[in-house]
């Protein structure tokens, strides 16, 4: 029986590999810049990757009719225009952080089937500054109580390797 | 420092204080004593915590911008309910709420648990309180709610619309507790790997009047190895599990009417952290009745138990560093430099504790016939680690991709939906044919003969609903999804309908008292049925994905739309004002079977730029009408994106009835006692 229960295992974790091995075939995507985008233009044609950028200022056009969604994204050389067919984004504004997930259409551009929007969260950096700028005291005592409780662990694992091993 | 950092500092201290006296006191031949101001340590941590988050909540209630956690997540015309939900809306916040519940939980164990295995449980408090040790660290160093803010604001930024839903009242909470929860049973498995509980330590002399009750309790379970730490583990997990199953399926339903966020499930990597623990949870609740009944296994299901904890703290990782790219995104922090190192401590603490202790989990019986249903449980086991384990490495592959070749590799929903999906279509076809299997053997005969009705009925009924959603040629997908439902509904039926033809013969009762009956002697049995057909219900609705439908209209006030076979008639745009926000909203009239209304709206905040779409969902039980106000012009015309769901509703249905079916199997009568099934039962 155990030995026919490894059997079924064995056989589970194969179909999985072999699962995962081909699906893995054409959904790897690259991250890529605009810049890199824009050198490999032709060669990326019905290839999927994902383009990581800021929303081009002016650049920005809504059609609500067709429900299509056109802006470039942008580093500092180069822009590759994206076409999203889907509702205007929450959220989503020139100047934005932005990682559109898609396909390229062979002249330097792409058509996104999915757009991930880094939300505006300066407060929250602004935040963690004064924080970490304050709290330098706090870390102090923490990292005294934090060595404490290491020492103990360690002193616990050693005390433990040192007894004899108890019966089952 | 302000009295409420205060407090969390001596949160700290005592939690540090209280691990420290439990290792020393709790292990080997230690001072008893400790343990005793382990336990107070324990209470007086979680009682600091308390009186800190109430000192929070009343800050957000009364708009105190001098904390910057208040000024950046609240502000004056924010409605109240929202006020106190921003609690958790920032990563300060939500350590908190992390490090609340995890003392209570420590409170628990060291006060109820205790009274049944007090030496198991003081070792279990022990690395319990060690891991909030780590958050309170975290909270201190990089977190802390009660910053202050300078200068103090006049008006704080507001809760970001996105958030301002029902969803953000429940869905970080429930999962949270589930989270969080999942610190204690696997406490309780490295305290059983450590000795306590059965293991015939040898423990000193009686310091404290405990001691005898101590010994007695705990020996009392030596003719099953391991049973007090199974019993506890898997009741504990049993709670987190199903808290951590409603935070899925409220995440869920939050998500399907957000836009940006890519549905109810895009394989998005914050998601995929909360799916990853709870499909190795599940394989533990399963693997767990094997070790129950027979004994066997234990070795497994202490790994399970470790590799989920493991997972759980991972995916606060991954959520809460910014360290994948997610549409939940979180602000991007550095808390890598504390994840990282407490990670490494569980990953080589756990294994050199299980490598050192493995004679206490080797296994001895045998397991039994292949075609029984511990074989079926361990190979669902099996099933539900390898979609655990494919959706992991789809998460992590933009990190190791990063750390090898510096250069990022991501996959998306196509690769989880040729890898993870078929096997979580192979797990429920399997589940609706191995329900039918019984303990230890079963004939094949009878067996065979209801498999293949089953079978029969529901590939006819799997293309019949799909010819019934849209004419034509269906996705193998889907027609798999379909069947895979029916089949379990069927065996369900089946076992239903056996086990009251067999009570009523017995006993003479009517059909529903027969089965009213049957629930209360075995909940377990049939909460756990309500369970699987729940997971038939949400397969059918994952399932209907392929026959979405979706179109553009412009319309002018008084004109009609006809989508999804019903007309849609946009009578015109309204303005509301609110204190905190203004919207557009468009009226549309549903003419179907009936007359329904929907009022898809734009709204806007100060303080955000752009837009925030509030869409309108007509509900039913064969599709869902979904609509989107998309942009309007000065004629008055708008154009409205108008979605056909098909069968998303039974996803709702199937998350109720899971946690329905879970509350009934594991109400507290339930835990410890194992009823059985009547006489009658062909299964128990």
């Amino acid at each position: 029986m155990r030995s026919r229960l490894m059997l079924a295992g064995v056989l589970v974790l194969a179909a999985v590999v072999y699962l995962a091995y081909t699906s893995w075939q054409g959904a790897a995507m690259y991250y890529l810049t605009p810049s890199e985008v824009a050198s490999q233009g032709e060669a990326l044609r019905g290839r999927s990757f994902r383009l990581a950028g800021v929303v081009a200022e002016g650049s920005v056009v809504f059609d609500a009719a067709e429900g299509e969604l056109r802006f470039d994204v942008v580093d500092d050389t180069s822009a590759v225009p994206v076409l999203y067919a889907g509702s205007l984004p929450d959220n989503f504004a020139a100047g934005q952080q932005v990682v559109a997930e898609g396909t390229g259409d062979g002249t330097g551009g792409m058509v996104a089937t999915r757009l991930i929007i880094k939300c505006p969260s300066k407060y929250e950096e602004g935040s963690a500054q004064t924080a970490s700028g304050r709290n330098t005291l706090l870390i102090g005592v923490a990292g005294v109580a934090g060595s404490a409780v290491l020492v103990g662990c360690v002193a616990l694992l050693v005390g433990r390797g040192r007894r004899p091993r108890g019966r089952v | 420092m302000t009295f409420p950092t205060a407090l969390i500092v001596l949160a700290l201290m005592a939690a540090a204080y209280g691990t420290g006296a439990l290792s020393l006191g709790a292990f080997g031949r230690g001072r008893r004593e400790l343990v005793e101001h382990g336990r107070v340590a324990a209470l007086l941590s979680a009682g600091a915590l308390t009186v800190a988050s109430g000192l929070l909540i009343r800050y957000l209630a009364v708009s105190d911008f001098r904390l910057a956690y208040v000024a950046a997540h609240t502000n004056r015309a924010l409605p109240a309910v929202y006020k106190i939900a921003a609690f958790w809306a920032g990563q300060e916040g939500s350590f908190l709420l992390w490090a609340l519940v995890l003392g209570w939980f420590a409170v628990y164990v060291s006060r109820v648990t205790w009274r049944r295995a007090p030496e198991l449980s003081a070792r279990a408090l022990t690395f319990i309180l060690a891991t909030n040790v780590f958050f309170l660290l975290v909270m201190v160093a990089r977190a802390n709610p009660f910053t202050l803010a300078s200068p103090v604001p006049d008006d704080g930024i507001g809760l970001n619309p996105l958030l301002q839903n029902f969803g953000m009242l429940a869905h970080p909470v429930t999962l949270y507790l589930g989270y969080v929860g999942f610190t204690v049973p696997f406490a309780f498995a490295v305290a059983y790997m450590l000795g306590g509980g059965s293991g015939g330590k040898s423990t000193g002399g009686g310091k404290t009047p405990r001691k005898s009750r101590r010994g007695s309790l705990d020996s009392a379970h030596t003719g099953s190895p391991g049973a007090e730490w199974l019993t506890l583990t898997r009741s504990f997990t049993i709670f987190s599990w199903l808290f951590l199953s409603i935070g899925i399926i409220l995440g869920m339903q939050w998500a399907y009417v957000e836009l940006g966020w890519g549905g109810y499930w895009a394989w998005d990597p914050v998601e995929n952290a909360s799916l990853i623990p709870w499909l190795t949870a599940t394989a533990f609740l399963h693997t767990a009745l094997v070790q129950e009944r027979k004994g066997t296994l234990a070795g497994w299901n202490v790994a399970l138990i470790a590799a989920t904890f493991f997972l759980t703290i991972l995916g606060t990782f991954l959520t809460r560093t910014g360290v994948v790219s997610s549409v939940h995104a979180f602000a991007e922090s550095g808390l890598e430099t504390y994840f990282l190192p407490f990670m490494a401590v569980i990953v080589l603490g756990t294994g050199y504790v299980v490598a050192r202790n493995w004679s206490r989990v080797k296994e001895t019986k045998p397991l039994g016939s292949f075609l029984s249903r511990e074989a079926a449980v361990v190979l669902a086991g099996f099933l539900f680690v390898a979609f655990a384990a494919v959706v992991l490495w789809g998460t992590l592959v933009p990190l190791f991709s990063r750390l090898a070749s510096g250069r990022e590799v991501s996959v998306a929903a196509p690769f989880y939906l040729r890898s993870a999906v078929p096997i979580g279509a192979v797990t429920v076809v399997l589940l609706g044919l191995c329900q039918q299997l019984g303990w230890s053997r079963t004939s094949t005969g009878p067996l065979l003969r209801v498999l293949a009705a089953a079978l029969g009925v529901s590939v006819a009924g799997s293309f019949a609903l799909a010819w019934f959603l849209a004419p034509g040629s269906p996705a193998p997908n889907t027609l798999w999804g379909f069947g895979a439902a029916f089949l379990v509904v069927l065996s369900a039926l089946v076992l239903f309908a056996r086990d009251m033809r067999a009570r009523r013969s017995s006993t003479g009762e009517g059909p529903l008292r027969a089965l009213a009956a049957l629930i209360e002697l075995s909940p377990r049995r049939y909460g756990a049925l309500i369970v699987h057909l729940a997971i038939a219900a949400m397969a059918l609705g994952f399932a209907g994905t392929p026959f979405r439908q979706e179109a553009t209209f412009v319309l002018l006030p008084g004109q009609t739309a006809t989508a999804a076979g019903r007309e849609l008639k946009f009578t015109g745009l309204s303005a509301e004002h609110l204190p905190h926000r203004v919207s557009v909203v468009a009226s549309i009239e549903v003419r179907g079977d009936g007359l329904a209304s929907l009022r898809p709206e734009k709204q806007y905040y100060p303080n955000y730029e752009s837009a925030f779409t509030e869409v309108a969902v007509l509900g039913g039980l064969v599709e869902d009408i979904y609509v989107i106000l998309e942009a309007w012009s000065p004629d008055g015309s708008a154009s409205l994106r108008v979605i056909r769901e098909p069968l998303v509703a039974w996803i709702w249905i199937g998350g109720y009835l899971l946690a329905a079916g879970t509350l009934l199997s594991a109400w507290p009568r339930s835990l410890g006692v194992n009823p059985r099934a009547p006489a009658g039962s062909p299964n128990e």
